[in-house]
């Protein structure tokens, strides 16, 4: 079997083609939001958003009955309600972000199980109803990620450099009296959004890892950021693409193994500046 | 400043909302406990399906209650403190078994109590188990077989049930033997005339269509009773909280365009994404059958006999 | 609510309010800041003219920092008021903070030329993207202050005095007329510290305003046209030699200052604040 063979007979089931599109797509989206995100330090927002939600799905199942619409807005609600809670506590408060992080994610969880049994009277992870799977997607999940991805990239063009003087130097921002709050919360809710729609695209582990690793991976190979943002996001659809091929010749998890080649572009990227370094010392000794 | 105040009144308002949602919850408790002087056996069971079994057998003797409640997912299923509570204030806990009831281990050893607790599939899973071996030892290993816990898939397992559950009932309140004995045989009367009903529905599908193609094990029973094969399932596993490879994917689409089979049945507890998209691929349609529990009052599986005969009918309407 | 009063306050086009004629830059009256039970600064009174060099001195916790916020528009003061050119500090878009090196992440992903041109944020205003002109005006920023060839450069590859004369060339980026500058001296070596002076002079020239928190009374004595000696109030404001009397320096150090005796003398130099930051 030739290399062409190998690569088109996946793409024989429309499950795969939808995956390695859906893939595609959430890398890219979760790469450019990612940078914003290991910039500012925020690498648990994504997994604790995860839990956050838990009362938006509890709310959304209770009024929608198990379908995907209503879950997908609650859990929206749900995101923007914590992540804005989390933004607040930081301001208002000593307390920092990642305890602001800990203490909604928890709060919220707490709320959702509640909610659930209270009225079940038995509690369960019914974010479970919520988390896709890559294999899982449907046409009308291509078009909401399509959709929302569309509008989340315009607005960070948009808002580029203002989002840029927030991430790097807030007392900036106010003293060119930009509306600094506001854009924070507007920065704060494109994440959530992103975390959610990846969230029931392809499910929690594929998502958090997508959000950091290929930002992680390009923060070792440029000092650009506009460059570390497209750097990001190839990383991100090379690992969805190659991950997904693997998964299928070798039967592993596709998420799992998705996850996986984006480590291993991390490690690669950690080897090779390192290797630089070596040769940098090098050379400057001679 | 401002965000000490917005920060204080979200916190008072989860807090109302928490305490007013435990105050409802009080009074909606879908077990009902009778606290004082009711002469009746109290009785608990793990699932609805096992609860009605129970009550059939035990009649005016017997109050039984479900820890898990209609609608729900054994496989997932946690229970609350009352729950426990429940299962230690009571004379007799009847589960199914083999694994279905994860949660059970955890909680009798926390409830403590002094009930009497009978699995009711532990004989019938044995045997399964047995032959499955010998399979092995002639090379023939039926997998999707092996360690399928729904046995209650097909009746005649749940005759086998409706004798454990009078024995255990007569040990424990002996004056009402001969109560239990004769509720017992008029069921199992109707368990026999459910299965020759059975029989003579999926007569009307032809025997190449006698495939099935689930969202995760149920079928394993019942496919070995009448007569059908299960040709795969989406997730393939007992358990509903698995994932399936791609490889397990692509091998499933292929076997049933290969098979020509009609239809997937899946349950009504799970995440649907998988199987729909498979069914849309592979143009087949979807249907929702009830495996691990039984409905409401209000629904179409309120008893267990309803519950087969709605099973069986979805299927044969599917296939034939 | 809030944030609805920063939307109408905010600045979208790059015009800052009007600056009336007359005024002085600064005017602070009874400024008062408390965080809590803690009184950052006490009452604190006094008139800035244009083009001044000032220096701020005072030992830690003094009140510099907070100071230069309240005055940049970024903290508001607990009662009191601050006015620069005859309006509060919100509406102008002519003042530059340049915060303590030791504040800034350094390996955030930016070169020289792209922290330079974030000054520029106010003037291209929302929804536009960086002009000609205002690449021409990063250009001769970075020109002014000597970094032009280092311009992609990334900022952590800068020495200190790099990274202070990147920060002021911001702030001429932002065509600041009032700069704020929180000890930029701190830790950087005499030729750092020379040419930083050399680019305050040049500034002087253009008639831009200069506040800079320092710990070192000698430059505060030599280099500067004002000394404000600041410990929670306002010990002192003027003339170097009017300001920095023992009597005064003793009112706000305490026992906090670097003496040496010579020639019979005792001679405060400096207060004991970043003694491991001087390096040779």
């Amino acid at each position: 079997m030739n290399v062409f063979d190998l690569l088109l007979q996946p793409l024989g089931y429309a499950f795969m083609q939808r995956g390695l599109v859906a893939a595609l797509v959430v890398g890219v989206i979760c790469a450019v939001i990612g940078t914003y995100v290991v910039l500012r330090g925020m690498a648990f927002f994504g997994d604790a958003l995860a839990h956050a939600i838990l009362p938006g799905v509890a709310i959304g199942y209770l009024a929608g009955s198990g379908a995907r619409g209503p879950l997908f807005l609650w859990s929206l609600v749900a995101a923007v309600v914590s992540s804005v809670g989390i933004g607040a506590i930081t301001r208002g408060t000593r307390v920092r972000e990642d305890t602001a992080i800990g203490i909604v994610f928890a709060g919220m969880f707490a709320l959702g199980v509640a909610l659930i049994s209270s009225v079940r009277s038995y509690s369960v992870d019914l974010a479970h109803f919520l988390f896709g799977n890559v294999l899982g997607v449907s046409n009308t999940d291509l078009w909401v990620i399509i959709g929302f991805g569309v509008v989340i990239l315009v607005l960070v063009l948009v808002f580029y450099k203002e989002f840029l003087v927030l991430s790097f130097d807030p007392l900036l921002a106010v003293t060119l009296r930009l509306p600094s709050q506001l854009l924070e919360y507007l920065l704060l809710v494109l994440i959530s959004l992103t975390i959610v729609v990846s969230l029931q695209t392809v499910g929690v582990a594929l998502m958090v890892a997508m959000l950091i690793t290929p930002t992680a991976a390009a923060y070792l190979l440029t000092r650009r950021l506009p460059v570390m943002m497209a750097l990001a996001a190839g990383i991100a659809s090379l690992s969805g693409v190659v991950g997904l091929y693997i998964s299928y010749y070798i039967g592993v998890a596709s998420g799992a193994a998705i996850v996986l080649t984006s480590t291993v572009f991390f490690l690669t990227a950690w080897a090779f500046r390192e290797i630089q370094k070596a040769s940098w010392k090098r050379m400057a000794q001679r | 400043m401002n965000y000490r105040l917005h920060i204080q009144l979200l916190v008072s308002l989860c807090l109302v909302l928490v305490l007013t949602l435990t105050g409802c919850a009080q009074s909606s408790s879908s077990l009902a406990r009778e606290s004082t002087g009711s002469d009746k056996l109290q009785v608990v069971a793990t699932t609805t399906i096992v609860a009605d079994i129970v009550q059939q057998v035990g009649g005016q003797a017997v109050e039984v209650s479900s820890l898990i409640p209609a609608g729900a997912d054994p496989h997932a299923f946690e229970p609350s403190p009352r729950d426990i509570a429940i299962v230690a204030d009571a004379q007799a806990v009847f589960m199914s078994g083999g694994g279905l009831e994860a949660f059970m281990e955890s909680t009798l050893r926390s409830a403590g109590g002094s009930a009497r607790v009978i699995v009711l599939s532990e004989d019938l899973i044995a045997a399964e188990n047995q032959t499955s071996e010998d399979h092995d030892l002639e090379g023939e290993v039926d997998h999707l077989h092996a360690g399928d816990p729904h046995v209650w898939m097909d009746p005649n397992n749940v005759m086998d049930w409706v004798a454990a559950i009078e024995t255990s009932l007569q040990e424990l309140d002996p004056a009402n033997a001969e109560l239990y004995e004769a509720n017992a045989a008029a069921y199992s009367q109707k368990l026999q005339e459910l299965d020759a009903w059975i029989r003579q529905q999926v007569e009307q599908i032809p025997a190449e269509n006698r495939k099935l193609v689930t969202d995760h094990q149920i079928f394993g029973a019942f496919a070995s009773r009448y007569g059908f094969e299960q040709v795969g399932a989406v997730i393939p596993s007992i358990s509903s909280s698995a994932e399936p490879t791609a490889q397990e994917l692509a091998a499933l689409e292929d076997a049933i365009r290969a098979q020509g089979v009609h239809a997937i049945f899946i349950s009504s507890t799970v995440n649907q994404n998988l199987a729909q998209q498979v069914a849309h691929d592979t143009g087949i349609q979807l249907v929702t059958l009830y495996t691990d529990s039984l409905t409401g009052p209000e629904g179409p599986a309120s008893s267990y006999l309803e519950f087969i005969r709605y099973n069986v009918s979805e299927i044969v309407n599917a296939l034939k | 609510m809030a944030l609805i009063r920063e939307l109408r306050k905010s600045n979208f086009t790059g015009q800052g309010v009007d600056h009336q004629p007359g005024q002085p830059i600064v005017e602070a009256r009874q400024l008062r800041v408390s965080y809590g039970q803690h009184m950052a600064l006490d009452n604190v009174t006094f008139r800035l003219l244009t083009s001044q060099r000032v220096a701020v001195i005072g030992p830690n916790g003094a009140g510099k920092s907070t100071l230069f916020k309240v005055i940049a528009g970024v903290i508001k003061p607990t009662s009191g008021e601050v006015n620069v050119y005859g309006h509060g500090p919100n509406g102008h878009i002519c003042i530059a903070y340049v915060p303590q090196r030791s504040q800034v992440d350094w390996n955030f992903p930016v070169t020289v030329a792209d922290v330079v041109m974030m000054g520029r944020t106010g003037k291209i205003g929302m929804l536009r993207w960086p002009g000609a002109r205002d690449r021409e005006i990063v250009e001769k920023s970075l020109a002014d202050v000597g970094l032009l060839d280092l311009a992609g450069r990334q900022i952590s590859e800068l020495s200190g005095g790099q990274q202070q004369r990147m920060f002021i060339a911001r702030a001429l980026a932002q065509e600041a007329e009032l700069i704020l500058m929180d000890e930029p001296l701190n830790g950087l070596d005499v030729t750092s510290q020379e040419i930083i002076f050399e680019i305050l002079d040049e500034l002087r020239k253009r008639n831009v305003t200069v506040m800079v928190a320092t710990h070192d009374l000698d430059h505060a004595a030599e280099m500067f046209d004002q000394v404000m000696l600041l410990k929670h109030r306002l010990i002192g404001f003027g003339l170097p030699q009017e300001v920095l009397t023992a009597g005064n320096l003793i009112d706000a150090y305490g026992g906090h200052l670097r003496l040496i005796e010579a020639e019979g003398v005792t001679l405060a130099v400096g207060d004991t604040c970043c003694d491991e930051d001087r390096l040779p």
